[in-house]
């Protein structure tokens, strides 16, 4: 039996399953993290000391690299959308391809962040502000990989969906789209609160 | 059709660019040394809020979204804000007086440091 409304649009909420279920899901997500900037601000208003806690240990030349490699994976992520929309499958396999050589791009600059920290003693147990400093960008880089896997199945198994439902495909990669763009929004918020200000 | 989504490749084109300026234009803002600390930070988050406009708005289509993903979206913001702001309303009394949060060395002085503390001060008790 075929799922209903895969492709079709409900009529009563005008959009397809997987494009409402995406939206609550991603709400779900900004509760998330909201409540981990929620403590952040807590915690950084509570302490005099918090300049002392090695927030200039980070590297802002790797997090500007890191936030560039996120934005550029975001326009590939819809040029890929885009293609499938010019029915121009291998565009969609490049593309796609990109997203997913920025998303290891991004996790290996963080590898080197995040070793360089290891190297000089500093520990998310080390004081608050690194273990507000890990716990957000790990929670973040375990949505890049989660991205990954799906990105992934995309490039290649799932791919062979287009080939018998082409429209479903094609709301597939918008709904993964709408997910990495979301990662990207997160960092885009983290950059400056941890790194910067 | 066609024409449609090439107009949107222009878009996307142009907010990539702008982007990657208004990436550097924080990293430049963060080196900046303004008298009053938050107007450094008010501008940092000012400019995280255009590129989130940016991305949201272009890339996940919401300058072109059915009703229900505005309400969805509403109510998250509604709930957002409970989360973000009312535990600093519900601690104001404690924001800027950190002597009602014992810290210690960048850590929340644990309850029993304070009994190691005593032991080793010779108490047997």
């Amino acid at each position: 039996m075929k799922i209903p409304y895969n492709e079709d649009l409900r009529p009563d909420t005008g959009l397809y399953n997987a494009k409402l279920g995406i939206w609550l899901f991603l709400a779900s997500e900004v509760m998330l993290f909201g409540g981990l900037f929620s403590a952040y601000i807590m915690l950084r208003l509570s302490d005099p000391n918090w300049a002392n806690y090695g927030q200039s240990a980070l590297s802002v030349p790797l997090a500007t690299l890191n936030t560039a490699v996120l934005i550029t994976s975001s326009v590939t992520m819809v040029m890929s959308w885009v293609s499938l929309k010019l029915k121009d499958l291998n565009k969609y396999s490049f593309y796609m391809g990109l997203t997913l050589l920025c998303s290891f791009g991004f996790l290996i600059i963080k590898y080197i962040e995040y070793t360089s920290k290891f190297n000089h003693g500093l520990f998310p147990s080390t004081n608050n502000f690194l273990a507000v400093y890990f716990t957000l960008t790990g929670l973040h880089a375990i949505h890049v990989i989660a991205g990954i896997l799906v990105n992934g199945y995309f490039f290649g198994p799932g791919k062979k969906m287009w080939n018998t439902e082409p429209e479903r495909f094609t709301n597939r990669i918008e709904i993964a789209g709408l997910y990495w763009h979301f990662v990207d929004l997160v960092w885009i918020f983290l950059f400056p609160a941890l790194y910067l200000l | 059709m066609s024409s449609d989504i090439k107009h949107h490749i222009k878009i996307y084109r142009n907010v990539f660019i702008g982007l990657l300026l208004f990436t550097g234009l924080t990293v430049g803002a963060s080196y900046i040394n303004f008298s009053v600390i938050w107007v450094g930070i008010g501008l940092g988050i000012l400019i995280a809020f255009v590129k989130g406009y940016l991305v949201a708005s272009n890339f996940m289509h919401l300058n072109n979204e059915k009703s229900l993903i505005y309400t969805i979206l509403a109510f998250t913001v509604l709930f957002f804000v409970v989360v973000f702001f009312v535990p600093s309303i519900w601690n104001t009394q404690e924001l800027h007086s950190p002597e009602h949060i014992p810290m210690q060395n960048g850590e929340v002085f644990k309850e029993n440091n304070q009994q190691n503390y005593h032991q080793e001060d010779g108490g047997h008790h």
